[in-house]
C-alpha cells in the first residue's frame, strides 16, 4: 500500500521535472528514490516473508504462550495466560480468499498476533487460549 | 445517595475559552506574533473568533451536568454530539484536586478522577469547581468506597473489617535546602537553552530595528574578554531561569504515607493535589543525573497503571520524590512501598556485550570524520574525539546491569541519566527475549520485560549472557 503511494509520489515527481521547469539534477533523485522503492519491495514481498516464515513458530504451554518470529532479530515472547484479557480472530479480504484467520491476544500492555493461521485452526486456537485464560484466572494488582 | 445534576462553576465558561483560546494560539505559533502586529487590520475576526468561542464554552457549560446516582457519577455533556457518562465510583481510582494562582484567588478547583483507562482513553474532568463543592464530590466517593469495602468484609467473615485510618504513617517533606539543592542539581539547562535559541531566531521580528542593529554592531565590535563576559552571563542566567522553574515545579512538594496510598501536593504558581493508589505501581524508577549521581542523590518515580495526566508527569511516570539522599533510599521504598523494597544489586553485563555495544558508535563517529576530512580541511581533527567517546560508552555500557531479587527484577540502563527500574514479577505482562544472529555467535542475548503503564512500556536489558536470559525467562513463567 505504501508502496502505490510511493509509486505516484515519484511518477509525480518525474512529470514535474517534465513539464515544469525544474532542475535536471532531480531526475538522478527521482531514480534513487525508484530504485529504493524496488529493493523494498523485493526484501518486503520475496525475502523478509520467506525468512520470517521460517523463523514464526508459536507454543501452547500449560501456562503460557510462546511466540517466535523475527528476521534479523529474532524475538521469543512469553505471555502467560493470566495476563491475558482477551483473544480475537480477524480476516482481512486477502486472508478470506485463501481461507486463513489471524489471531491475536491482548495483554494489558499490547496486543500480540499470530499472522495467518488455516480458519479451523484459528478456531480452534481461540477457543483453546480462551480455555485456558479461564483456568488460569487473572491475579489483580 | 440521589441527587440532582449540578453545573460547574460559572468561572469553568471563561477557564475553558481560555484553554481553547491557547489550544488555537500554540499550534500557530509565531504566526499568531505576526498577527498581533497586524492586530489593526484583523480585529474584527479576532473578536468574532473570541465571541464564537465564548458562546460555544457558554452552551457547553449549560450542557454540562454532574451527579451522583445511587453508586454512579454520571456526567452529561456535549452540544453537537452529547454524552452521557456512567461511572462506578468503586472504579474511580483517585480524585485529584488542582488549582492555579487566578483560580485559587476565586476560590475555585479543578477535579479530575482518575480511571483504569488508559490515558489515551481521556479523562473525567470537572474544570471548575468551589472548593467545598469539590471537597464534597471527594469524600463522596471515598465515602463509596469503603462502603463496599464494609460489604466485602462482611460477606468474608474471617477477615475483620478494617478501620480507614486517615493519618498519614509518614509525611516527606520537600525542605528549603534540598529545594534548593535539587534546582541546583536538576539540569535543565538544555531545555532552557533551546527555548532561549527559539525566541532569539524568532527575536528579530520583536525587536525594532533600530534596537536590533545597535545590539548587534556592540556584538561584532567586542573585544574577546566581553564575549566571554557574555556568553558567562548569558549561562548564568539561563542557570537561574531553570533554578527558578525547578524552584516553582517543585516549591512545597509534600509526599504523605497513607495506609495503601499516596498524597502528593505541590505546586506554588499551580497547586495540585494528587492521590495514588500504591497497588497501581507497577515498576519504580530511580533516576540519578551524573550531577545527581556525583553527589549521591537520586529522584524517585513511579509507572502506574492507568490514567495519567502526560503533560505533568515526566513521560507518564508519576514523580514520587524529586530528591532523596542515596543511603535514604532503601528506608524510603520501605515506607512508601514496601513490596518494590529490598536491596538493590546488580551483576555488571558481560565484557564482550559491552564491547560489541561499543562497535555502533564508534563506526558511526569514524564515518563521520571520513566524510569531514573528505569535505573540509579541520575535518581529520574530529578523529582526536573517537577515544573519549569510545570511553564514554564503555563506562556507560560498565554501570548497567540486572539483578533477580525473589519476585523482584531490577534494571539498570543508562543514557546520560542513570535509571534503576524496580518491577515484580506480577506486574509484567509479557516478556520477549531477543537475539540477532552476531548476538548468537556472541552467546549474548537482549530481554525485554513489557509492563503496564500510562503507555505500554518496557524495561529492556541489553546485551546480557545467553544463559542468563533464559534463567530470566524460565523466572518469569514460574507461577
Amino acid at each position: 500500500m505504501t508502496n502505490i503511494i510511493f509509486w505516484l509520489g515519484i511518477g509525480g515527481f518525474i512529470t514535474s521535472i517534465l513539464f515544469f521547469d525544474w532542475p535536471h539534477f532531480l531526475f538522478y533523485i527521482a531514480g534513487a528514490l525508484a530504485a529504493l522503492n524496488i529493493l523494498q519491495l523485493i526484501l518486503y514481498v520475496f525475502i523478509f516473508p520467506s525468512i520470517n516464515y521460517r523463523t514464526f513458530f508459536y507454543e501452547i504451554r500449560q501456562e503460557d504462550l510462546l511466540i517466535q518470529n523475527g528476521i534479523f532479530i529474532i524475538t521469543q515472547t512469553v505471555i502467560p495466560f493470566t495476563r491475558v484479557q482477551n483473544v480475537e480472530t480477524s480476516q482481512g479480504p486477502l486472508l478470506r480468499k485463501h481461507r486463513l484467520t489471524a489471531v491475536s491476544v491482548t495483554t494489558a500492555a499490547g496486543e500480540h498476533e499470530i499472522p495467518a493461521l488455516e480458519e479451523s485452526d484459528a478456531l480452534a486456537l481461540r477457543d483453546q487460549i480462551a480455555e485456558l485464560i479461564k483456568e488460569n484466572p487473572a491475579n489483580e494488582i | 445517595m440521589k441527587s440532582n445534576g449540578k453545573h460547574l462553576h460559572f468561572f469553568a465558561i471563561i477557564s475553558d475559552a481560555v484553554s481553547t483560546l491557547w489550544s488555537i494560539i500554540v499550534p500557530l505559533g509565531f504566526g499568531f506574533a505576526w498577527g498581533m502586529r497586524h492586530l489593526g487590520q484583523i480585529a474584527g475576526y479576532a473578536l468574532i473568533i473570541l465571541l464564537v468561542i465564548i458562546v460555544f464554552n457558554f452552551f457547553k457549560w449549560l450542557r454540562f451536568k454532574y451527579e451522583f446516582i445511587d453508586d454512579q457519577f454520571h456526567i452529561r455533556s456535549g452540544v453537537l454530539v452529547r454524552s452521557d457518562r456512567y461511572i462506578r465510583i468503586q472504579r474511580i481510582q483517585s480524585v485529584q484536586i488542582k488549582t492555579n494562582l487566578l483560580l485559587r484567588l476565586l476560590g475555585v478547583v479543578q477535579l479530575k478522577f482518575d480511571t483504569a483507562d488508559q490515558a489515551s482513553k481521556g479523562d473525567m474532568v470537572l474544570s471548575a469547581l468551589k472548593l467545598e463543592e469539590a471537597e464534597r464530590i471527594k469524600a463522596e466517593v471515598s465515602r463509596g468506597k469503603t462502603q463496599k469495602s464494609i460489604i466485602f468484609a462482611v460477606e468474608d467473615p474471617t477477615e475483620a473489617p478494617k478501620v480507614v485510618d486517615d493519618s498519614p504513617k509518614k509525611v516527606y517533606a520537600l525542605s528549603g535546602k534540598r529545594l534548593l539543592a535539587a534546582s541546583l542539581l536538576t539540569s535543565k539547562v538544555g531545555v532552557v537553552l533551546a527555548a532561549v535559541f527559539g525566541l532569539w531566531s524568532q527575536a528579530d521580528d520583536f525587536i525594532p530595528d533600530s534596537i536590533q542593529g545597535r545590539s548587534l554592531s556592540y556584538l561584532e565590535h567586542a573585544s574577546l574578554v566581553g564575549m566571554v563576559i557574555i556568553i558567562g552571563m548569558a549561562i548564568l542566567m539561563l542557570w537561574f531561569v531553570s533554578l527558578v522553574s525547578a524552584l516553582l515545579r517543585w516549591g512545597f512538594f509534600k509526599l504523605s504515607i497513607h495506609e495503601g496510598e499516596w498524597r502528593i501536593h505541590r505546586g506554588v504558581w499551580e497547586t495540585s493535589d494528587e492521590t495514588y493508589k500504591t497497588d497501581r505501581v507497577q515498576a519504580i524508577r530511580i533516576k540519578e543525573q551524573w550531577v545527581q549521581q556525583l553527589f549521591g542523590w537520586c529522584t524517585v518515580y513511579a509507572d502506574c497503571s492507568g490514567s495519567i495526566d502526560l503533560e505533568k508527569s515526566d513521560g507518564g511516570s508519576v514523580l514520587v520524590f524529586p530528591l532523596l539522599r542515596k543511603k535514604e533510599l532503601p528506608d524510603f521504598l520501605e515506607t512508601a512501598i514496601p513490596r518494590f523494597a529490598g536491596p538493590i544489586k546488580h551483576h555488571p553485563l558481560p565484557v564482550r556485550g559491552t564491547l560489541y555495544r561499543m562497535i555502533l558508535p564508534a563506526l558511526f563517529w569514524i564515518a563521520l570524520c571520513c566524510t569531514l576530512t573528505w569535505r573540509l580541511d579541520w575535518g581529520k581533527y574530529t578523529l582526536i574525539a573517537l577515544p573519549f567517546i569510545l570511553a564514554y560508552f564503555w563506562f556507560k555500557n560498565r554501570s548497567e546491569g540486572w539483578a533477580l531479587m525473589d519476585k523482584r527484577l531490577i534494571v539498570i540502563n543508562r543514557w546520560l541519566t542513570k535509571t534503576t527500574t524496580i518491577t515484580r514479577r506480577n506486574h509484567i505482562q509479557s516478556f520477549a527475549k531477543k537475539q540477532s544472529r552476531i548476538q548468537k555467535k556472541l552467546n549474548l542475548s537482549t530481554c525485554a520485560a513489557t509492563i503496564r503503564a500510562s503507555t505500554a512500556e518496557s524495561i529492556t536489558i541489553r546485551q546480557l549472557d545467553e544463559q542468563d536470559a533464559d534463567k530470566l525467562l524460565q523466572w518469569f513463567r514460574k507461577k
